[in-house]
């Protein structure tokens, strides 16, 4: 295995084994196996700087490292897209 | 479509203490001797059938580092010789999951 | 469940006691600690203790979780410390041995401790007859360790009141009979150890009121007579004069099995043997004692393991031994008159054998196509003998063979041991066929970076001992360690400068390298950089080096890794061309009369 990433969308993470010379559109495929949302209707956000993962960029082109933590976000029914959320374990203080 | 079934049948989704979900490769999982038993005994766990497994003693930040172990273990046994830092902070609550979990 | 626990948890533990910060941020985590599994604690607090980070207050996190507590041999362990220890709640066992710091009123703080069941002060001296006053309240104890305090009879008679101890250790303490006669209300002890006190004959006959008995130690004692134990097992009487040991009711009980008589005096040694269930016994130790006749080995046919070190046993009376050889794992024949003449009387009989010991004998080359017959052989020591490696078939020397290239018949031989012998640099190259050998030990004035070089292939090597011979600083250069190495004993080896041994472990950070300049560097450098060096998990510590080899302008203090650089390349050519560099010009018998030291 050459990396992962961690995709994160509200309290969910999913693990995915990737490699640096992989596309986004690569790993939007990936993510349709287990989200059932189609590529197109996935967007891919790089958290540490907040640049929207390009299509037919690879991984590494867009420093896109082992472990790191990238949003996903769907597209809306008004076609816009969903702001960034990833809860926090902090937000559900209740359980601690 | 059967091969979107294959693919999520190789992955499984643990849950933590608060109910955040994190779906990670079965193989990964496996690093987990604890785990390793519940995915494969026969008819044991029923929940794990479904590829899903609850944790209601492991916090959130505990779970997902303890993922992070089992991607690092793979890419260490393929002889990727990188550090797995642990912050003093959460050694105890880490080694009392990682014990939990013989791994 | 595992005592070690998993990789992660390994790390865990590594991390929490990388040093005094990590130590800070973790400790006030006292709900979780409160939680802590009993062997996850006691792991934790074992390496807090190896990384030297433990001090009496903060074992006061541990109060509620920790079973085991090892502080032996720590001098800093004082009142405050246990102190500490005292409020361990749920402690079970508690080892204190060679604290030298702990003394009677020290031992306070532990009074009332109802889950203490083990507790070891062996060679505590300041502990006296008043500090086990405050043991008294300890109810359960069953393990008691206090050999070689300051306790005397009086204290001793005190101990009658631990009902439940199984084991007791006593031993280097000045108790007299009468002691021993008030412990007979122990009728649980399985663990007597009572080497070097004053217990006579008479003390003795109390032994038989221990009904479960099993393992007792009179060494140094003035006792002659072991009386009728029923359940004794493993016995040793090392050092006494000894007229009887009882027979048995085998058909009852566990047979004595295990007898260590070294340096014992024998009234009559067939007597007290022909008394013994003989047959049952396993392992015999009857090294340094004083015996003419071997006769009793006839009976002892299911004998393991048998020292006969320092005896007076002979080529002519080793058939004794080769009589009942068929179950021998090891055979002792260490400072013994046997020579080469008696290793055929054993070859054919001993099959079984897995180690064999003939340091300083008399044993020569012949001896070793015997040896070879020896096909489960795992040990051999040959050390201080007069093995040369060659075997001269003729007399004018010309038909020679070497000899050691016999032992490849020994297809398991891990550890082979032939320091101080007469080898030379032309009678090594067959080792380099033993490729199960896992321990090496050379130490020979003559040998030289030849011999070195003819067994740096072997594959399985963990261990090789290379002490006082004539190897160079090129020598070492140019020894390419293989991956399972990880010890190279060079002490002694005269010639190696300090510059190239540091220059050596640098280049192999993973090798141990002993030598009498790397105790003096080690000293140096544990001065100066006491605080990076301890802190580093291995890993991180791997990693580190690394980038020492790869960037060594990051880091302006670190000596250079690789050594070449600092010569020119002539200086390297000189280097290479040094008489002692090149095999063909290097015969050992010819040394440069500076080198040699005879």
């Amino acid at each position: 295995m050459a990396m992962y990433i961690r995709v994160k969308r509200e309290k969910t993470t999913y693990f995915i084994q990737c490699d640096p010379t992989e596309k986004t559109s690569d790993i939007k495929q990936k993510l349709q196996a287990l989200t059932d949302q189609p590529t197109d209707k996935q967007r891919l956000t790089l958290v540490s700087s907040n640049e929207i993962l390009v299509d037919s960029k690879t991984l590494a082109e867009q420093k896109v490292e082992n472990d790191a933590v990238v949003a996903l976000t769907f597209r809306k029914d008004d076609d816009d897209f969903e702001e960034v959320n990833i809860a926090r374990p902090e937000d559900f203080t209740s359980f601690s | 479509m059967e091969e979107e079934t294959t693919k999520k049948a190789e992955m499984v989704k643990l849950i933590s203490a608060e109910g955040f979900e994190f779906v990670i490769d079965k193989q990964a999982a496996m690093v987990s001797q604890t785990i390793r038993n519940m995915l494969t005994s026969p008819g044991g766990f029923s929940e794990t059938q479904q590829g899903q497994v609850t944790f209601p003693e492991i916090s959130t930040h505990i779970l997902e580092k303890i993922c992070q172990y089992f991607y690092w273990s793979l890419q260490f046994a393929s002889g990727k010789e990188t550090e797995f830092h642990i912050e003093p902070e959460i050694t105890l609550d880490l080694m009392m999951a990682a014990n939990y979990l013989h791994c | 469940m595992a005592m070690d626990g998993g990789r992660l948890v390994r790390m865990c533990i590594e991390s929490a006691s990388a040093d005094a910060g990590s130590v800070e941020r973790w400790r006030r985590q006292r709900r979780t600690l409160e939680r802590l599994p009993a062997h996850l604690a006691d792991a934790l607090l074992r390496s807090l203790r190896h990384r030297r980070l433990l001090f009496p207050s903060l074992l006061e996190v541990f109060q509620h979780c920790v079973e085991v507590v090892e502080l032996n041999g720590e001098s800093s362990v004082d009142a405050e410390w246990m102190v500490y220890l005292g409020a361990f709640r749920h402690l079970r066992c508690l080892n204190l041995a060679d604290c030298r710091g702990v003394n009677n009123s020290a031992l306070w703080a532990v009074t009332g401790m109802n889950c203490l069941k083990e507790f070891d002060l062996s060679r505590c001296s300041r502990i006296t007859d008043d500090g086990i006053n405050h043991l008294l309240s300890i109810p359960n104890l069953e393990k008691l360790f206090i050999s070689e305090t300051g306790l005397t009879t009086d204290g001793a008679m005190l101990i009658c009141s631990f009902k439940n101890l199984t084991m007791l250790d006593m031993g280097g303490l000045p108790v007299t009979d009468k002691a021993l006669f008030s412990l007979q209300v122990l009728t649980r002890l399985e663990y007597l150890d009572l080497w070097g006190s004053k217990i006579s004959d008479d003390g003795a006959t109390i032994l038989k009121m221990f009904p479960r008995l099993s393992f007792l130690n009179l060494a140094w004692t003035n006792v002659t007579k072991v009386p009728y134990i029923p359940s004794i097992a493993s016995l040793n009487m090392s050092n006494c004069v000894i007229h009887s040991i009882s027979p048995r009711d085998a058909s009852k009980h566990a047979p004595l099995s295990k007898l260590l008589v070294h340096g014992a005096t024998f009234a009559d040694v067939g007597e007290v043997f022909s008394k013994l269930e003989g047959s049952y016994m396993t392992f015999l130790d009857i090294s340094h004692s004083s015996i003419h006749s071997f006769c009793f080995l006839d009976n002892l046919k299911e004998l393991q393991h048998l020292d006969l070190s320092a005896t007076t046993i002979t080529d002519d009376l080793v058939g004794h031994v080769a009589h009942i050889g068929g179950n021998l794992r090891l055979l002792n024949l260490n400072n013994t008159k046997i020579t080469s003449l008696g290793l055929p009387v054993l070859a054919g009989s001993v099959n079984n054998l897995q180690t064999l010991l003939l340091s300083h004998t008399s044993i020569d080359d012949t001896a070793l196509s015997y040896i070879s017959m020896l096909p489960s052989l795992l040990v051999l020591d040959l050390s201080y003998t007069n093995v040369k490696g060659f075997i001269d078939w003729n007399r004018e020397g010309l038909d020679k063979i070497h000899s050691l290239s016999l032992l490849q018949n020994l297809i398991h031989l891990e550890s082979l041991n032939l320091e101080d012998t007469l080898l030379r640099d032309d009678a090594i190259q067959p080792l380099s066929l033993l490729r199960e050998l896992k321990y090496l030990y050379l130490k020979s004035d003559f040998l030289s970076d030849i011999s070195l070089h003819a067994v740096s292939s072997l594959p399985k090597l963990e261990f090789l001992g290379f002490r006082g011979g004539v190897l160079t600083d090129y020598g070492l250069f140019v020894f390419i360690p293989k991956s399972m190495l990880s010890t190279l004993d060079v002490r002694g080896c005269w010639l190696l400068t300090n510059d190239a041994l540091s220059s050596f472990c640098k280049m192999h950070p993973r090798l141990e390298v002993r030598h009498e300049q790397i105790q003096m560097l080690n000293a140096d450098q544990s001065l100066s950089h006491n605080a990076a060096t301890s802190s580093a998990s291995p890993l991180k510590f791997r990693q580190k080096r690394e980038k020492m080899l790869h960037s060594p302008g990051r880091y302006p203090n670190v000596i250079y890794a690789d050594e070449r650089i600092k010569y020119s390349r002539e200086e390297l050519f000189e280097l290479q061309l040094s008489p002692l560099a090149d095999p063909s010009l290097c015969h050992p018998d010819k040394l440069p009369q500076i080198l040699r030291r005879d």
